[in-house]
């Protein structure tokens, strides 16, 4: 073809417009979009063909060997500016407010062409803009759309789903739904590709929908962007769909060695990021990964998991839990000779002698715990560490990853040893079958906090026959715990005290805690580090009392003579970002760098102290798997009846009376048809980021 | 993450209105001098940035002023703004602009940028703005601004410039000695560009978008005492970058002016109606302003600044809407082009009717409002003093008395405020319109601490080598208000600004004060 009397090199049955621009020269189009059907609507790219002084738009004409092709003259100059000025007359005047200014299509052509306003033109005022404007996750603001047809191309012939099109009403035609019922009651599912290819500000996500601290192809997915181990939660979802089970768990294995472990008892933050929350309620991802693993019966993830030849290099892992055996399982993987170093005897760490087994069964814990020993990990248990250097002396590289294990205690004034228990005291002492004095039939115990920690120290003592109370500064809809965790103790028979400061125990004579003396709080602050709390006079009583338990907060028991250097908080000094220490060789993850942290966030911790243990040890310091090849998704998405409203789908609990005195799992899980359900309620957040991105005159040389 | 190794001689950070002609003029002139290149980090996908908005650029003693017989000098100007700064002004870089002004038309002409003419904006203005015409067109146009920029674009690439678009720098490199090295740019895809470079000027237009800087540097709540454009993008990253590596912070102001938030931006004929000079009060039912200047923005914006809740309400009755319909407008602004009130019942209708919480313009005042009751009304339809101070909150008793004494100058000798005669018509029924006015912005003035080379200051006010911040980032000879006498001024200092950092940048270069 000739362009402008240049020779260019077009693929056949390309149109003229994509041809021209593949080589790189600009012809100023609104209405075609890459991955869209040419309309022809606009008739910004008109050209002019074979001499014939008839213009045809270049996007609706077909490239042809040996064609003659001109893009600018006198008289397309002028066909495309009153193009342009029609488009205007009903466009706001300034584009104040205007939340895609600097992104706009529209206002690059009004730059390109030189056509800012309708001048001499009745301006245009349409009624119909202010049809359907409020609905979730995306905002129409069309007066300013230009009705070049994206959003109805896109969602008819990309997505199949086909709710948009161009209405009528009096003389006016409009882009709407049919009936200009809400897009919700059109069957819309929320897809976002009309917001992704208007070119103006007409159709925009809501502000705070997505991220903008990050990259916009992360930002598109929330649910791997907020999990922190970054799992492809909505390919797994949709092998799900498909009864594919074992490839979604081969999925989530790329990132994690405890799927079935985090399906019991993850923290979700995939869930809080679920756009379907903006709908209704975030998809139930996390259920979902455990009736993967529970239904997986290939094992498909061990094909194509890497395990490379010996290092001839030792690592010793100080710890055993979630962030230590992450580690652990990668360094052996990658050929190191593995040991780790733990104090219980038993791994796992919280998920092990923590979490209640009835939210984890130790079971399923333990097969995830052979995985990573069958990848030849050793485990030396009830062995403490004394000083780390001991160990370094006999290792090429050490990690410790040794949690935050000694729960704190807050020694109110009436504080008698003999009647206090930590949480985590309480909650080890069950775990490995070990009497509890304190908790147990007839006694009244009080737990103090508010968190996860908590509710399992007074879901445990339920179990063990104790009446309990609760209470905590929090205000109920401020409490840490998961939700589905406090109100399931409430059924089981826990009062909580949510709101309360707590003021002392009460004693009698002998010094024996007989109560525990609380007040309302109506709010509370920590002025540089000290509590401050906001009373409300008169509201003062007491909890009678047998056995307080403190689950307010956990810390290092790490001393100086381990042999690390440790900042003022007792936590060891580290380099951010990395977990490398001063000392070399010695790397730290999990929540003795974070903190009291999630499991996930362990388990996160461990896979980047790993990588970076690796590289140390002169490896190549990628743990990256692939390991399931599953087809791309289908852009065409087609229509579900009623689909933003479909309910979340709870998994099956375990009834109460049954539950509250045994330590049997209470989570029973999905129903397969359930599970396929629910994981179709899935938003396919990533297919936006299959769609072409447009280019603006901006970024051609040749315009 | 992977990361891109360039370098360049200059770089430019951000290629709005400022960046744009910085880097034009830098290359322009590297160009003459043996050759260099100059790479602009543009966080969006095209150039100009907020100045896409505008439509003309200040200059005085220009050919056009001239043929115009408009006469006042540079001399006079400068005087003039050195006085309404009262000397808080940085006086050299002042005369340094305004003398350098007329020549920047021409520079700019010479691109192939035409202009209409030389324009006041208000009765009482100068008349500075040099009017970008639009090919076509013989009136001035909102955006027109636009056609200029894509002149100098074509002419910056044509020059040799490298646009790196949707790049954002994040970071200023600085070398041993306290120089200015290089930057940190991200690509849209995570890529991370580092950039070495011999000077780098920063033009990144302030904070007009972010509502958290908004109010820890000048302690306006946005969207409740403060309506500003937020036009995106403008973040602040200029600023912080700079103040980062110990650039002196200078003082942030607002480019006031005043709005009805809901209503300017697409109710124009109400808005316009309610923008005359006609009674205004406070929430306490007093008048505080001479209406006359309300043509001012700047004025009125910081007369509304001081009153409780930060607002004020324009207050007319149906006579003067019939007096409108029949003799026009009192003041009339080209920019919005509103003469008649030939949409007044229209418009009113469809406010009146809650279409205005559906409609949009300033989208977040309109945004996630799940009913009428819940969105913000900032104009009424009264029968009576009464439900005035009902709907709106203002003392009754002392609206009434203002009223009365208000209408007793009718048409006379404005007792209070010496208002023009022709200007107090009384405020009677039977119907009462009422707006009420809020404190707007089009963005921020101001942050970083420069002298007359645009060179930036540390907070020794010595200078750090090697950068410079022109634009609204720079923006502090307006003091502590805009000057909207001269009109034109944010564009012609993004302008002027920016062709002197490229200048000083280009000169600091060659010469023997360069830091390795």
């Amino acid at each position: 073809m000739w362009v402008n009397g240049t020779q260019i090199e077009a693929e056949e049955n390309k149109s003229v417009l994509n041809a021209v621009l593949a080589a790189g020269i600009y012809i100023p189009h609104l209405c075609s979009h890459p991955d869209l059907f040419p309309q022809g609507g606009c008739k910004l790219c008109v050209v002019e063909v074979d001499g014939s002084q008839e213009p045809v738009t270049s996007c609706t004409t077909l490239a042809k060997d040996g064609m003659k092709v001109v893009t600018k003259t006198e008289n397309l100059d002028r066909l495309r500016r009153t193009s342009m000025e029609l488009m205007l007359a009903g466009h706001p005047h300034d584009c104040t407010g205007c939340r895609s200014y600097g992104s706009c299509e529209l206002q690059a052509m009004m730059q390109y062409l030189s056509v800012v306003a309708n001048p001499g033109m009745r301006e245009i005022h349409k009624s119909t803009t202010k049809l359907n404007t409020n609905n979730p996750l995306m905002d129409r603001e069309m007066e300013r759309c230009i009705q070049c047809g994206r959003c109805v191309r896109v969602c008819e012939d990309v997505r199949g789903v086909h709710i948009y099109d161009y209405q009528k009403k009096g003389d006016e035609t409009y882009i709407g739904t049919k009936g200009d019922l809400s897009l919700a009651a059109s069957d819309c599912r929320f897809c976002g590709a009309c917001v992704e290819v208007c070119p103006t500000g007409a159709l925009q996500d809501k502000d705070g929908v997505f991220r903008k601290d990050v990259t916009r192809e992360k930002a598109l997915v929330p649910c791997t962007l907020e999990c922190p181990a970054h799992i492809n939660v909505p390919d797994y979802l949709r092998m799900i769909s498909e009864g594919k089970y074992s490839e979604a768990v081969a999925i989530i294995r790329e990132k994690v060695p405890f799927p079935h472990s985090l399906g019991y008892i993850c923290t979700h933050f995939c869930e809080k990021g679920c756009k379907h929350k903006g709908l209704n309620t975030p998809i139930s991802i996390c259920a979902l990964k455990r009736f993967a693993v529970e239904h997986d019966e290939n094992d498909l993830w061990k094909e194509k998991s890497f395990h490379l030849a010996s290092s001839g290099k030792k690592v010793a892992v100080i710890g055993g839990g979630p962030a230590g055996l992450t580690a652990a399982y990668y360094l052996a993987k990658k050929g190191h000779d593995v040991t780790i170093l733990e104090r219980n005897p038993v791994a796992g760490g919280m998920m092990a002698v923590g979490i209640p087994s009835y939210r984890l069964p130790r079971a399923d814990l333990q097969k995830e715990v052979d995985v990573i020993t069958d990848a030849g990990v050793k485990i030396q248990y009830n062995t403490e560490v004394q000083d780390v250097h001991k160990v370094k002396q006999e290792y090429d590289a050490v990690l410790v990853s040794v949690g935050t294990s000694a729960g704190s205690v807050i020694p109110l004034p009436g504080y008698n040893p003999a009647q206090c228990i930590t949480a985590l005291e309480l909650l080890r002492a069950v775990s490995l079958g070990e009497e509890t004095p304190l908790v147990g039939p007839g006694k009244a115990v009080t737990v103090l906090g508010g968190g996860n920690v908590a509710f399992d120290a007074v879901r445990v003592s339920l179990r063990l026959g104790a009446t309990v109370n609760q209470a905590c500064l929090e205000a109920r809809e401020n409490m840490l715990a998961d939700k589905e965790e406090i109100e399931q103790a409430i059924e089981e028979g826990a009062i909580i005290n949510p709101g309360k400061n707590n003021l002392c125990f009460v004693t009698d004579d002998s010094g024996k805690i007989t109560g525990l003396k609380i007040e309302d709080v109506k709010s509370f602050r920590f002025d540089q580090g000290r509590l401050v709390v906001d009373a409300v006079p008169g509201t003062e009583r007491v909890i009678p009392t047998d056995t307080i338990i403190f689950a307010t907060g956990q810390k290092t028991k790490l001393t100086a003579e381990f042999g690390l250097e440790l900042n003022k908080f007792g936590y060891p000094v580290y380099n951010q970002p990395n977990h490398s220490t001063s000392q070399d060789g010695i790397f730290v993850a999990g929540d003795v760098v974070t903190g009291t942290r999630a499991v996930i966030n362990a388990i996160a911790g461990g896979r980047e102290a790993a990588a970076e243990m690796d590289q140390y040890l002169g490896g190549d310091g990628n743990i990256e798997e692939h390991l399931v090849d599953v087809p791309k998704d289908q852009a065409d998405i087609g229509k579900i009846e009623g689909f933003a409203n479909l309910p979340r789908v709870e998994s099956q609990l375990l009834p109460c009376e049954q539950r509250k005195c045994s330590f049997d799992k209470v989570d029973l899980s999905f129903s397969e048809e359930d599970a396929k359900a629910e994981a179709n309620r899935c938003l396919k957040c990533p297919l936006r980021n299959q769609i072409t991105p447009t280019k603006m005159w901006t970024a051609y040389t040749n315009r | 993450m992977s990361r891109i190794q360039m370098e360049a001689d200059v770089v430019v950070i951000a290629g709005g209105m400022s960046g744009l002609t910085a880097a034009t003029q830098a290359q322009e002139i590297l160009n003459s001098t043996g050759g260099g290149s100059v790479v602009v980090f543009e966080k969006s996908g095209t150039t100009g940035g907020a100045a896409n908005m505008g439509m003309a650029l200040f200059a005085v003693e220009s050919k056009m002023q001239k043929e115009q017989m408009y006469n006042w000098t540079k001399d006079e100007a400068f005087n003039f703004f050195m006085e309404y700064t009262h000397w808080r002004s940085d006086a050299k870089l002042v005369r340094r602009w305004f003398n350098m002004s007329a020549s920047t038309i021409e520079w700019i002409q010479s691109m192939g940028v035409e202009f209409l003419g030389v324009y006041k904006y208000f009765k009482d203005s100068h008349c500075t703005q040099h009017m970008v015409k639009v090919p076509g067109t013989t009136k001035p146009t909102e955006r027109s601004a636009s056609v200029m920029i894509k002149k100098m674009t074509d002419y910056a690439v044509e020059l040799g410039v490298d646009f790196q678009f949707y790049t954002p720098v994040k970071e200023l490199l600085v070398g041993d000695n306290g120089q200015v090295t290089g930057v940190i740019a991200q690509k849209e895809d995570g890529t991370e560009i580092e950039c070495l470079c011999n000077a780098v000027i920063c033009c990144s237009g302030g904070i007009g978008n972010n509502v958290q800087m908004i109010e820890q540097y000048l302690g306006f709540r946005w969207g409740v005492d403060m309506f500003t454009f937020r036009i995106p993008g403008l973040d602040g990253d200029g600023m912080n970058m700079i103040w980062k590596i110990g650039g002196k912070k200078a003082a942030v102001n607002m480019e006031v002016t005043y709005n009805t938030p809901g209503v300017t931006d697409i109710y124009k004929t109400i808005s316009e109606t309610l923008r005359q000079p006609n009674l205004m009060v406070n929430l306490d039912g007093k008048r505080f302003i001479n209406e006359e200047i309300m043509d001012n923005t700047t004025y009125t914006g910081n007369s509304l600044l001081q009153q409780k809740s930060r607002c004020g309400f324009s207050i007319i009755g149906s006579d003067i809407v019939d007096y409108y319909k029949q003799n026009g407008l009192d003041y009339i602004t080209y920019h919005h082009g509103v003469r008649t009130l030939d949409k007044w019942d229209s418009e009113t209708h469809a406010y009146l009717n809650h279409e205005s919480v559906e409609a949009s313009g300033l989208s977040a005042l309109h945004a996630n409002l799940e009913s009428v009751e819940e969105a913000q009304i900032n104009f009424w339809e009264c029968d009576s003093v009464e439900e005035i101070a009902e709907k709106t909150g203002i003392d009754l008793q002392q609206l009434q008395k203002t009223i009365e004494e208000y209408n007793a100058c009718a048409g006379a000798y404005d007792t209070l405020f010496a208002k023009q005669s022709k200007y107090m018509k009384a405020v009677k029924g039977p119907k009462y319109y009422v707006a009420r006015h809020f404190p707007s912005g089009y963005g921020s003035l101001g942050g970083v601490k420069v002298n007359e080379n645009m060179e930036v200051l540390k907070d020794d006010l010595n200078k750090i080598p090697g950068l410079y911040a022109c634009g609204m980032d720079s923006a502090t000879v307006f003091s502590d208000s805009y000057c909207f006498y001269n009109p034109g001024s944010t564009m012609s200092y993004a302008v002027n600004s920016g062709r002197i950092a490229a200048m000083e940048a280009v000169s600091y270069m060659d010469s023997d004060e360069f830091v390795e």
